[in-house]
């Protein structure tokens, strides 16, 4: 499994991108990070070195996005006036938003927690999502994610997966 | 003792290195290697694995407890990337490494290699935009996953 500090290492020395943390919080309270694809350059809020494990969940994602370069309409939908924009534009970087970060998350769950291991896992027996964040050393949400993506990998693969089966419920 | 000096001086002198070569990339005199090759002295642990790690071949050949010069890391290493990209290559480099156990050296190897091959992707016809990560309930393509999917 890769700890945060191989992540890091992966980034900086595999991938040649450059990570820099500034306080982003005083900027806009829920931003965590950006990564801007064309320079290879990762921005991480600086209170993310204080919570190793949202710190390895968002920056996975954050590379996410630099192997898959966002297309145009991210600044717009941040932007405060997106929602002065009419419905058919707003809709329409929307759906180019929510797919890049699908893309970006996919890709961030599966590199961290590979099928083979949260196979392993899962034949170990049902345990609740904290679990199982616990073991792959994520956070829930994160967790979340990748057991979605799981199920519909299998959906696609013709095998149906509920999570109750899976995870307990608390 | 006697199948190590052999191999030490098979392998040194396959690749055309001088005992004091080898001595300089395992941080020991020239006489020391020479000393290991007359079957004088013995290296230690640490030095041994740095001879094994240079020719790349695996302990227990230079030990002489078997005929296979390869390491089953190095086996991996010289398969080809099946992949087609990049983002593809990393997902299956972690499931193998993951699988067979592999060390991070060889993992990032392996990354290196298929970086090498594919280069980081770059926005294709369109200019890429900065893409923000936000806590809390203002970020789409997450709508698709509530709480209630849990259930």
């Amino acid at each position: 499994m890769l700890s945060l500090e191989d992540l890091i290492d992966m980034a900086i020395n595999v991938l040649v991108i450059t990570i820099k943390y500034e306080d982003l919080h005083s900027k806009r309270p829920t931003l965590d990070g950006y990564a801007d694809a064309g320079n290879r350059l990762i921005v991480l809020d600086i209170s993310l070195r204080d919570n190793p494990r949202h710190h390895k969940c968002v920056l996975a994602e954050e590379i996410g996005h630099i192997l898959f370069p966002p297309r145009p309409g991210h600044l717009a939908y941040h932007m405060q006036g997106y929602y002065q924009l009419d419905s058919y534009d707003r809709s329409s970087i929307k759906a180019v938003v929510s797919q890049d970060e699908r893309k970006a998350i996919q890709w961030a769950t599966i590199f961290l927690i590979p099928d083979i291991e949260l196979d392993k896992s899962i034949a170990d027996g049902k345990k609740t999502i904290y679990e199982f964040a616990e073991i792959f050393e994520v956070e829930k949400w994160f967790m979340l994610f990748r057991l979605n993506f799981y199920k519909r990998q299998n959906r696609q693969n013709g095998r149906k997966t509920k999570l109750k089966d899976i995870v307990i419920r608390k | 003792m006697k199948i190590f000096s052999h191999r030490l001086k098979e392998l040194r002198k396959e690749k055309g290195i001088t005992q004091e070569d080898l001595g300089k990339i395992v941080s020991v005199g020239k006489s020391t290697i020479s000393q290991y090759e007359s079957r004088i002295s013995r290296p230690d642990h640490e030095i041994f694995n740095m001879i094994a790690d240079y020719f790349n071949v695996s302990t227990d050949y230079l030990y002489g407890r078997t005929d296979i010069r390869e390491t089953p890391e190095r086996k991996i290493l010289d398969l080809p990337l099946q992949e087609n990209t990049l983002v593809d290559a990393l997902l299956r480099i972690t499931s193998i490494v993951a699988e067979y156990g592999l060390s991070k050296t060889t993992m990032f190897h392996m990354m290196k290699k298929a970086v090498e091959k594919f280069g980081v992707p770059m926005a294709d016809g369109y200019e890429t935009e900065p893409a923000a990560h936000l806590s809390g309930p203002n970020m789409p393509g997450t709508g698709a996953f509530k709480e209630d999917d849990e259930n």
